[in-house]
């Protein structure tokens, strides 16, 4: 249930990837939901169609090996980091990068959409269709669902 | 199926390494594959994956901490593969490792900043104390990465082990 950004296959639109961790700042998104230096997105910069587009997936809280680092509960699990609205850059902001649907990876996969689901994730698209996407999607196609204008023709998925 | 189960991907500060794929998500499997379901929600077997293994260096140095991405390239189809690097070395499995194509590498190193990415109130008192964005960059360039020319052909051979040796200045 959160924001998307996706990864980039061309090198020039990589740089609006998040990587996992905190997005610089002044670096655009391409996905549905952007920072505010990616501008507005209206339903009209949908370009690659609403019903081929992402715009909100899973976050489950369901991560064993991701600790609380500080604080009084440092060392046990935190399952998840994942706010509706924060302003933290690692909070909100979501990619397709890999590992799609990961079950582990603590800290590192904080951004990567996930389930508890067998297989694959939910996801909402902006048509306002919820989809569910299987773990084993081309990341090329998985990509292109993530880009608002990516232009990429992706045909079923 | 969850083929993905065990990513191991990207350890940060005193994460615990590889689990293997749990007793029961192999019964829970077995137990779909029976139920012959319609196709879509888990019931396909997925895609072949190669485990295949390397080494990384920066500089000629081990990169100590960091991961690994194998992004099938040319629009190739099949899921994109990660994994953690440890002292160096990294190492798929069959379970979550690259399909086989021509790759696109995309390597990062992971625990160099201060403090822990997801430290809200030591980011807060970063920024508060730089005034800006406490982000560190990446020791790994982005000719790696974010604009990685690496690329790796992944076989259905035995055995395949990749050496990817990183320069950070040319």
């Amino acid at each position: 249930m959160l924001t998307i950004v996706r990864r980039e296959p061309t090198p020039s639109a990589q740089a609006a990837v998040i990587h996992g961790e905190p997005l610089a700042a002044g670096t655009p998104h391409n996905g549905t939901i952007v920072n505010p230096d990616s501008g507005k997105t209206s339903l009209r910069d949908i370009t690659d169609g609403t019903s081929n587009t992402l715009l909100t997936g899973e976050a489950a809280w369901n991560l064993p090996d991701y600790l609380f680092t500080s604080g009084p509960c440092a060392g046990q699990v935190r399952w998840g980091f994942s706010y509706w609205s924060s302003p933290y850059p690692l909070a909100t902001a979501f990619t397709t990068m890999a590992p799609f649907n990961p079950k582990q990876g603590g800290a590192a996969v904080l951004s990567r959409f996930r389930s508890e689901h067998s297989g694959g994730t939910q996801f909402t698209l902006v048509d306002g269709s919820v989809r569910f996407i299987s773990e084993n999607i081309s990341q090329t196609i998985l990509d292109a669902t993530g880009t608002r204008g990516g232009g990429e023709v992706i045909g079923e998925f | 199926v969850n083929s993905e189960a065990t990513p191991d991907e990207l350890g940060t500060k005193g994460r615990s390494s590889d689990i293997g794929l749990p007793d029961w998500l192999t019964v829970a499997v077995g137990a779909i594959m029976l139920m012959n379901l319609p196709a879509g929600c888990g019931s396909s077997s997925g895609p072949v994956r190669i485990p295949v293994t390397g080494k990384v260096n920066v500089d000629d140095a081990p990169l100590l901490s960091g991961v690994i991405r194998f992004v099938p390239a040319d629009n190739a189809g099949g899921p994109a593969a990660a994994t953690k690097i440890v002292a160096g070395e990294f190492e798929f499995s069959s379970d979550n490792g690259p399909v086989v194509a021509n790759h696109r590498v995309e390597i990062e190193a992971t625990d160099f900043q201060s403090f822990a990415i997801d430290d809200e109130a030591a980011f807060a008192a970063a920024a508060e104390a730089t005034g800006e964005s406490p982000v560190a960059v990446n020791p790994v360039p982005p000719i790696y990465n974010s604009r990685s020319t690496l690329t790796a052909s992944v076989t259905d051979a035995d055995g395949q082990s990749f050496t990817f040796d990183l320069k950070t200045k040319q």
